[in-house]
């Protein structure tokens, strides 16, 4: 399909968005959001969002072996999406594209 | 706790909707691995429970109610009850299919865990899953 820019003679502009930023708008929005049973991050430590109430969540923090070692209430806004690497190795058990697919990029 | 349907039970769900794969009789099992179920777990994530007079439970088909605003629950209570004295910490159980040993859903007690030390203790489920 053809861009406006391209269909007109022009490049298309594009809005300088921070990758921060972007991360943040993709990662709360689906199919990239962060959800129940959805691997995350929240402050530099990996877990499980278990739980959604409100504004805040509950947060299964897991240890190595992917084991519930903490359960937090933390505010929902700052859990981002695992990436695959993050993901304890022993709890990822799908490929890297099929984890991409479900947002763990 | 909410209930997960992990990615292998969301493609078995697909392949019965379609008739590609028929579906077969669930087995509910009880699990002893501290584990909050993710979307990247398979039947192989979970430990499944060992104490004396433990034994997985297979929940037949026609003992499901019927379907009602976008939740299907089994008919009746299903317990599993110690014999013995045992260590196992129940922290939720986990249905797998008959045939395929996929999981098909798993759920965390919200109080887990249930502590299994002696005859006569009992762990209760009445299985529901919802579509909404």
């Amino acid at each position: 399909m053809l861009g406006l820019g391209r269909l007109f003679g022009k490049a298309a502009e594009i809005a300088d968005v921070p990758r921060q930023q972007l991360l943040e708008i993709v990662q709360h929005h689906n199919p990239y959001a962060v959800d129940l049973r959805k691997w995350c991050v929240y402050k530099g430590v990996v877990g499980i969002c278990a739980a959604i109430q409100g504004n805040m969540a509950e947060f299964h923090r897991t240890n190595a072996i992917g084991e519930t070692v903490e359960i937090l209430l933390v505010p929902y806004a700052e859990l981002r999406l695992a990436t695959y690497m993050e993901i304890p190795e022993s709890r990822r058990n799908i490929s890297a594209v099929r984890a991409a697919i479900r947002g763990y990029i | 706790m909410a209930l997960n349907v992990p990615d292998e039970g969301e493609n078995y769900a697909l392949e019965a909707f379609v008739n590609k794969t028929p579906a077969t009789n669930p087995i509910a099992k009880l699990y002893k691995n501290n584990i909050t179920p993710s979307d990247t777990d398979t039947a192989a994530t979970f430990t499944e429970a060992t104490f004396p007079g433990y034994a997985s439970i297979t929940l037949t088909g026609a003992s499901w109610g019927a379907a009602s605003g976008g939740v299907i629950t089994y008919g009746s209570q299903q317990t599993w009850t110690c014999s013995g004295s045992a260590t196992d910490d129940i922290y939720g159980y986990y249905i797998v299919s008959t045939t395929s040993n996929k999981c098909l859903w798993a759920e965390r007690d919200a109080s887990a865990p249930f502590l299994v030390r002696n005859s006569g203790d009992a762990v209760k489920l009445t299985p529901s899953i919802g579509a909404n």
